[in-house]
C-alpha cells in the first residue's frame, strides 16, 4: 500500500514537472533548431539538379588525365566478371559478403523464400551493418560477415568509442552512433514516442555528409570509405521512402522494385570488396554471377562448393569426372525444355559427387 | 594528384556552392566563384596544406571583392558553364529549398557565422578563418540558429 502511494506520488510530481516544462520549452522550435543542418544538406544535396559536377571537373582537369567514369549499369562491370576464371568466378560467389548480398537480392527477386514482407526499417538496419563493416575496415578493426545482427550492431555501437582519429572520422563515428541509437529506438520504441521520421533522415543526411568530409580529408581514394559511402546514400534514400508512408516507421514497406534495386547495389559492394575494387553497378549481378554456361570446369576443386543457383549448360559446361551430371540433372530446373540450359536448385555438388562413386 | 584533386572536387564543389549561397550570393554567382576557386585550388594543390579550409575561405574573399565590385548589370538568366550548364533550373530549384535561401535573411555577422558552421566548421576553426575571438563566434552562431528556426517556422506553407 506504501509503495502504491508512492508511485502515485511520483507520477504526480513527473506530471507536474512535465506540465511546468511544457510551459518553458518549446519542443518544435527545438527540433527545427536541430534539423537546420539536414535541410541545408539535403538543398545542397539537390544542387546536383543545376550543377553538372563531372563537367565542372572535367573543365578544371587535363583533357587526357580525366578520370574515366562508367555509368551505372554499364557492360563494363559485367564484362569484368565474364573475364574471370570459372574458379575465380567460384571464389567470389563464396565470399562471405557477395554469398550474403545475394541470398538476400534472391528473396527480393522472389527466388527463394522471403522471412517477411520487405520492411524499410529492415533494409535499413542491414545498411547500417554494411556501413559498419566498411568503417571497421577503413580502421583496421576486425568485423566479421558472419556475425548475426544483434552481434553486429553491438559491434557497429562501439564503433563510436575508437578514440585517437582525425576530427573528422571522430564526427562521422559520433554521427552514426546517433543514428544508430535513433533507428534502434525507432525499431523498439519502449516507453514513450520514438524519433520520427524526419529526425531519424536528418541523421542520416548529417552522417552521409560527415563520411563525405573523411573522403575528402582522406590523403588517397580509400575503397572501403567509398563503399560506406555509397551504402550510406543508399541509406538515406530508404530512409527517405519510409519518412513517405503514413503507418508508423516499424511497418513501413518498401515497394519490390526499389528493394530488388538496393539489394543489386549491395551485391555489387560486395564484388567490390571481394575484388577489391570499386565496380560500377551491375544490371543483373546475379546473372552475372552465376553464368557457368561456357565454364571449364574440369579441373575446379568442387567439394562442398555450393552450386545453388548456377546456370550451367549440357553442352557448354565442362564438369570434373567426379561429378555425376545425371545427379545434377536431377537436382537443377531448365530454363526452358530442349534448350540444354539448367539452374542448380540447391545443395552442394557433394551428394552429385557420391553418387557417382556409389553407383 | 589529379586523382586526389577530384576526390575533394566532387565531395566539395556543391557545398561550397551552397556555402556562397548561404553568403548571399546567388545561385549563378556562387557557381561561378566555387569554379575559380577549384580552379585556383587545382593550379596550387601541392602548395595547400589544409585543402577544404583554404577554398573556403579563398571563396568568402572573391565572394566580397563581387560583392563591393561595381558589375554590368545582370541578364535575367545566365549563361551556361560547365559546372552551371541548366541555370533556367535555378528558380526551381529555389523555390523547393527556401529553407537555405532563409540563412541570408539574418545580419551579415549571423549569416558568416551560421555558413561556416554548416559548411562543416567548428566555432574554433571559424574563429580562426574570419579573425574574431571564438565565443564571439559561439554568440553568433546562436543567435544566427534562433533566428533561422524561427524565420523557417514563420515561412507560407511550414507546418506546425
Amino acid at each position: 500500500m506504501t509503495d502504491h502511494h508512492a508511485a502515485d506520488a511520483h507520477q504526480q510530481a513527473d506530471r507536474h514537472l512535465q506540465q511546468a516544462l511544457d510551459e518553458l520549452l518549446d519542443v518544435e522550435a527545438g527540433l527545427s533548431e536541430v534539423l537546420l543542418h539536414s535541410r541545408h544538406d539535403k538543398a545542397v544535396d539537390d544542387l546536383d539538379v543545376v550543377l553538372d559536377t563531372e563537367a565542372g571537373l572535367a573543365a578544371i582537369l587535363p583533357a587526357a588525365e580525366t578520370e574515366p567514369v562508367l555509368p551505372a549499369g554499364s557492360v563494363g562491370a559485367e564484362e569484368f566478371l565474364h573475364g574471370l576464371s570459372p574458379e575465380a568466378l567460384l571464389a567470389l560467389r563464396r565470399h562471405p559478403a557477395v554469398r550474403t548480398t545475394s541470398d538476400a537480392l534472391a528473396c527480393a527477386l522472389g527466388r527463394a523464400p522471403a522471412p517477411a514482407p520487405a520492411s524499410g526499417l529492415d533494409l535499413a538496419f542491414d545498411l547500417i551493418l554494411d556501413v559498419a563493416r566498411a568503417l571497421a575496415r577503413a580502421l583496421g578493426l576486425p568485423f566479421s560477415h558472419d556475425l548475426d545482427r544483434n552481434l553486429a550492431l553491438n559491434l557497429a555501437r562501439a564503433l563510436p568509442k575508437v578514440r585517437g582519429l582525425d576530427l573528422n572520422f571522430a564526427c562521422a563515428l559520433d554521427r552514426f552512433g546517433a543514428l544508430i541509437r535513433a533507428l534502434a529506438r525507432a525499431f523498439d520504441p519502449g516507453p514513450g514516442p520514438g524519433p520520427g521520421p524526419d529526425l531519424i533522415l536528418g541523421l542520416a543526411h548529417d552522417f552521409a555528409h560527415a563520411l563525405d568530409l573523411v573522403s575528402a580529408s582522406a590523403p588517397a581514394a580509400v575503397l572501403d570509405l567509398d563503399l560506406a559511402r555509397a551504402c550510406a546514400r543508399d541509406l538515406v534514400r530508404v530512409l527517405d521512402l519510409v519518412r513517405g508512408h503514413d503507418c508508423p516507421i516499424k511497418a513501413a514497406t518498401l515497394n519490390v522494385a526499389t528493394l530488388i534495386e538496393i539489394r543489386t547495389a549491395e551485391v555489387g559492394r560486395a564484388i567490390s570488396l571481394a575484388l577489391q575494387r570499386m565496380l560500377p553497378a551491375l544490371r543483373d549481378v546475379l546473372a552475372a554471377l552465376n553464368d557457368f554456361t561456357a565454364a571449364d570446369l574440369s579441373n575446379a576443386e568442387l567439394a562442398d562448393v555450393d552450386l545453388k543457383g548456377i546456370r550451367w549448360s549440357e553442352h557448354g559446361t565442362q564438369w570434373p569426372p567426379s561429378v555425376d551430371v545425371d545427379a545434377l540433372k536431377a537436382r537443377s530446373d531448365a530454363i526452358q525444355p530442349g534448350n540444354g540450359i539448367w539452374v542448380v536448385r540447391s545443395g552442394t555438388t557433394r551428394a552429385c559427387i557420391e553418387s557417382r562413386f556409389s553407383s | 594528384m589529379d586523382t586526389k584533386f577530384s576526390v575533394f572536387y566532387r565531395a566539395n564543389v556543391r557545398s561550397l556552392t551552397g556555402f556562397l549561397i548561404n553568403q548571399g550570393a546567388g545561385v549563378h554567382v556562387a557557381a561561378d566563384i566555387a569554379q575559380e576557386i577549384m580552379i585556383d585550388a587545382y593550379r596550387n594543390w601541392t602548395d595547400i596544406s589544409h585543402h577544404k579550409a583554404w577554398v573556403y575561405k579563398a571563396a568568402s574573399r572573391a565572394l566580397v571583392r563581387k560583392v563591393a565590385s561595381v558589375e554590368e548589370p545582370v541578364a535575367d538568366i545566365p549563361e551556361p558553364t560547365s559546372l552551371l550548364p541548366h541555370p533556367d533550373q535555378i528558380a526551381e530549384w529555389e523555390a523547393k529549398h527556401d529553407a537555405l535561401l532563409l540563412v541570408r535573411s539574418l545580419p551579415p555577422r549571423q549569416r558568416q557565422v551560421l555558413a561556416w558552421t554548416l559548411g562543416g566548421f567548428t566555432p574554433t576553426d571559424i574563429a580562426q578563418h574570419i579573425g574574431l575571438p571564438a565565443e564571439t563566434v559561439r554568440a553568433n552562431l546562436k543567435l544566427a540558429r534562433r533566428n533561422a528556426t524561427a524565420a523557417h517556422r514563420k515561412a507560407p506553407g511550414e507546418e506546425q
